[in-house]
């Protein structure tokens, strides 16, 4: 699938069915993405609706230097950046609003989803989000140290530097929730 | 990177949630939001070209309009000039378009007249709750606006209803609890500058009590999901509209 949307690089647009067949094909991993960085799933979300409105407007702007998937990538992270920039802006204002509103989900609505977390997950998503996002890329997504520099903006130095970081630290996690376990 | 691979690295390959969570209804909204969208920016478009080409006409229109709307202190288009840059066109759908085609706000209660805008300097300077006698809740309520974005901080208390019934602090209080975040007045007038682009305004009175209504209407050719927030205005013993304490619901 990923080579049958190779074509997208030489587009200045992008029809529906190309469209249709690039949310199936990446939609979840854009997703997964987005409540990595997040950790809210209403959040990853909204994040993951920008992201696809972003790329059916600038689809010109994907050439192909770096794989689709890591393209898309860099948008989700963007976006989430952006996104939870401002969520944080909304927390505490002089407006005299207190929290709230339709839209966001109940907080028992958010610990629901987070029972289902594997529990590597759970351990993993309480890495600060500089280690997590080096974790989950290279666990999950075998970028090689290349690719997530690249992505990250930052050397490959550091990036082998923050991986060694999260492992040690999922390691020692990791050690504990299985004693619990056991116990 | 793959040398000695922690064994939970395993476990990371599924998951995170054990179900697929991009669902078929997301990306049906992504459609609707990315083909409306691409619509949106069409009439975009022509209205960009309408307001270059016609701008002479949009001014007259401004200027018959003008007269018809509410003569009150409250009414959000008098007073405003039209050499401001701001003040471009009002749309078939309520919202405030400046000369230059940007959004200014999604209807036009968000707007403050000049002389709105002298009330407030008199409210500011003398905090008598007589200057608000004739207003009606959503003009308390751009009030609080105002002092809200400018970090004025004595007229936003100046608004609040008072008396132990209502929870409100004493102002030694509530400038404390400001004065702890350094960030809170960036963090405020970002906010409501981002509402005044998100919400519409819709006054709802019942007997001594009010409320302002910002909702985010869900409409056809937008992909903004409704939305609501409630703000809260008490009618206190003199009959005068004030700002409820911790407002929002």
């Amino acid at each position: 699938l990923e080579h049958e949307l190779e074509h997208l690089k030489y587009m200045s647009s992008i029809d529906k069915d190309s469209f249709r067949e690039l949310m199936h094909t990446y939609g979840q991993e854009v997703w997964n993405y987005a409540y990595f960085m997040t950790k809210r799933s209403h959040m990853a979300d909204d994040v993951t609706q920008e992201v696809f409105l972003s790329v059916y407007k600038n689809i010109g702007s994907f050439r192909g230097q770096s794989s689709l998937k890591t393209w898309l990538f860099s948008i989700t992270r963007n976006t989430a950046v952006n996104y939870m920039r401002s969520a944080f802006f909304r927390k505490v204002t002089l407006t005299g609003f207190l929290p709230g509103g339709k839209s966001v989900p109940s907080a028992e609505k958010e610990a629901l989803v987070q029972e289902e977390l594997h529990d590597i997950w759970r351990v993993v998503m309480k890495l600060p989000i500089k280690l997590r996002e080096v974790l989950i890329l290279d666990a999950k997504y075998e970028m090689t140290a290349k690719e997530i520099a690249e992505l990250l903006g930052i050397s490959q130095g550091t990036v082998k530097s923050r991986l060694s970081r999260a492992r040690e630290r999922i390691n020692a996690m990791w050690k504990e929730e299985m004693v619990y376990e056991r116990v | 990177m793959n040398e000695s691979r922690p064994e939970w690295y395993g476990y990371m390959k599924s998951g995170p949630l054990p179900r697929k969570t991009f669902t078929e209804d997301n990306i049906a909204a992504i459609e609707k939001a990315a083909f409306n969208g691409a619509a949106n920016s069409r009439l975009r478009h022509i209205r960009k070209v309408s307001i270059l080409a016609i701008p002479l006409c949009a001014m007259l229109l401004l200027l018959l309009f003008l007269p018809l709307g509410r003569q009150s202190v409250g009414d959000p288009l008098k007073g405003i000039s039209l050499s401001d840059p701001s003040a471009g066109s009002i749309s078939a759908d309520g919202k405030v378009w400046g000369a230059n085609g940007s959004l200014i706000a999604m209807d036009r209660n968000w707007l403050v007249s000049e002389d709105f805008f002298k009330l407030y300097q008199s409210y500011s300077k003398s905090e008598s709750d007589e200057l608000l006698r004739e207003l009606v809740p959503m003009d308390v309520f751009k009030l609080h606006m105002m002092a809200s974005q400018m970090g004025d901080r004595k007229t936003s208390y100046a608004l609040l209803i008072k008396g132990p019934e209502y929870g409100t602090p004493t102002l030694e209080e509530y400038l404390a609890d400001i004065a702890k975040d350094g960030e809170l007045e960036k963090r405020t007038k970002t906010q409501w500058a981002e509402w005044k682009k998100t919400y519409r305004l819709q006054e709802e009175i019942t007997g001594d009590k009010a409320i302002i209504r910002l909702t985010t209407r869900a409409e056809a050719s937008g992909p903004i999901a409704e939305d609501e927030r409630l703000f809260r205005l008490v009618k206190n013993e003199a009959g005068i509209w004030k700002v409820g304490w911790l407002a929002m619901q």
